[in-house]
């Protein structure tokens, strides 16, 4: 089975309670699939909507209206819109990883349990967790006395890459990036990118954000531009998802 | 996919005489917790949820939203009006354990489940030793041998991290962190497969509050208790919970992944409780 994401007429608006009502639509009728082992970028202007869509994805947003559908290797399907929040758990635990601009740091907790958690969840020893965060903190140039240290004390760029490593060390058949690399500087920039390279040439799925045109191209197999169609209505400030329309840049890469 | 372990149907409480309105199963309709015709209190109403083994289920809401009622209606503290529980260590949760005869109830209460309240008088007697509380709960639970329950005891204190000194002294006489790890002690010293925290972390400052925390989330981690918290920090309930509950007026308005809750709150209430807290 090659479609691994069908994302399907999602829009997203944002009902605002507190401002007397007051919506705000991020992103309508947005479709597109993603193949297995393929990358997609998202571009588009700051507030266009771009992390939102993810976000709805990943369920960290609910969206309006709208499908996701995941399919696994069989071809059997699961709606990710429409499970149950326990059963989002288990995707976000088995089957598809985030990693986004911030570290979601947890106080208290060394770098080596944050990393070795997701494993030690699905019932590996402790030893072979550790022996395998040990490779992969060697892999990702973490030093050696940061191992047992706290991540809120760390800088921006091992903080990322804690994040990066917490998200791929248990192998997720799908990533979404939310411009990981925003905020680092060009040698961190260049580690991460290497590792999502890397990652890619194992066959992983992957949707990305990234700010930098470059880096975006670099790894995209595809990428979708968010656009806002211009004209008088009401509709006017609507983004969407312009990929039958004039504006739309679809690079094949 | 595991089962849940805990599974509540259209539990309801009335505090007051009640009348033929409120008491209906549908009654939903109103903006605050006051029957309009009677005038009684709407303890909660329609709470439908489950939880699952392992995790930690965040209930969340205002002063008076019906959070603690939930709690003590699940440990028999308080009797419901209707409603049903499921759980799944009693006949394999076939069975509605609100209508459990009063010995049977005890049982849950002390072989089943655990309770930490945030007040520590409620859990604790204070004039018996602390050693003598834990070991209370499991003389409750048919333990008879008394160099075993000293050692399950002394396993649980120092798994809490009391002081080896202090195992003799009354609870009279800790200070409040130290009671909350008391009160944790007793409640897991019987092996209970449910944890009900009734805002564990209330009143203590901030760092003896860091090492509940800690010492709950570790639990929950190694002894894979699952868990309901009850708190109106939004911060404790972001960082130990993966699900949680909104509830306002006796009834959940929201439900969800945490972190979907706090990014994108749906509902009126929740957009101010969000918004509320401080970053």
């Amino acid at each position: 089975m090659k479609l691994h994401l069908e994302v399907k007429n999602l829009t997203k608006i944002f009902k605002m309670h507190i401002l007397n009502g007051k919506e705000i639509t991020a992103f309508k009728n947005i479709s597109f699939d993603l193949n297995r082992g393929k990358f997609i970028g998202i571009s588009g202007k700051s507030g266009y909507g771009k992390s939102s869509l993810i976000k709805c994805i990943y369920r960290n947003y609910k969206p309006t209206s709208g499908t996701v559908n995941l399919y696994d290797e069989n071809g059997i399907k699961i709606d990710l819109t429409s499970i149950s929040d326990y059963e989002m758990l288990g995707i976000r635990n088995n089957r598809i990883g985030y990693v986004s601009q911030f570290l979601q740091i947890l106080p208290r907790v060394t770098a080596m349990n944050i990393i070795t958690e997701p494993l030690i969840d699905k019932g590996w020893k402790y030893d072979t967790a550790a022996d395998r965060a040990v490779k992969l903190l060697k892999l990702f140039d973490i030093p050696k006395n940061l191992w047992d240290a706290f991540p809120s004390t760390f800088s921006g760029g091992e903080k990322q890459r804690i994040n990066l490593l917490r998200t791929i060390i248990d192998c997720p058949e799908m990533v979404i990036f939310d411009e990981p690399t925003a905020s680092l500087d060009g040698k961190n920039r260049k580690i991460i990118m290497e590792i999502i390279k890397e990652m890619k040439k194992q066959g992983i799925t992957m949707i990305g954000i990234f700010h930098d045109r470059k880096e975006l191209e670099e790894l995209s197999d595809e990428i979708f531009q968010l656009v806002r169609s211009d004209g008088f209505s009401d509709e006017a400030d609507v983004p969407e998802f312009a990929r039958s329309s004039e504006e739309m840049i679809n690079f094949k890469l | 996919m595991s089962q849940p372990i805990l599974n509540v149907k259209n539990l309801k409480k009335v505090f007051g005489t009640g009348c033929g309105i409120c008491l209906k199963n549908d009654y939903f309709e109103t903006n605050d917790n006051i029957c309009s015709s009677c005038g009684s209190i709407i303890g909660c109403t329609g709470i439908n949820f489950e939880v699952y083994p392992g995790e930690i289920l965040g209930i969340v809401g205002e002063s008076g939203s019906g959070k603690s009622t939930v709690l003590n209606i699940i440990n028999y503290n308080i009797e419901a009006d209707s409603g049903e529980i499921n759980f799944s260590g009693y006949k394999n949760g076939l069975f509605n354990i609100l209508n459990l005869s009063s010995q049977e109830k005890r049982k849950m209460q002390n072989v089943h489940y655990g309770i930490v309240y945030q007040n520590p008088h409620l859990g604790l007697n204070f004039n018996i030793s602390s050693e003598g509380n834990a070991a209370e709960r499991l003389l409750m639970a048919g333990s008879r041998n008394f160099s075993s329950i000293q050692d399950k005891v002394h396993d649980y204190f120092g798994k809490v991290e009391l002081p080896v000194n202090r195992y003799k002294d009354f609870p009279k006489f800790f200070s409040g962190g130290m009671q909350q790890r008391v009160q944790i002690a007793k409640a897991l010293v019987s092996g209970p497969s449910l944890l009900l925290l009734d805002e564990p972390t209330g009143g203590l400052d901030v760092s003896v509050q860091a090492k509940i925390l800690d010492l709950i989330r570790s639990i929950s981690r190694e002894l894979k208790v699952a868990m309901i918290l009850v708190s109106h920090d939004m911060q404790v309930i972001r960082l130990l919970c993966k699900r949680i509950i909104v509830m306002k007026h006796g009834r959940i308005i929201e439900a969800g992944l945490t972190d979907r809750v706090i990014d994108d709150p749906l509902e009126s209430y929740t957009q101010t409780l969000v918004h509320s807290a401080l970053q």
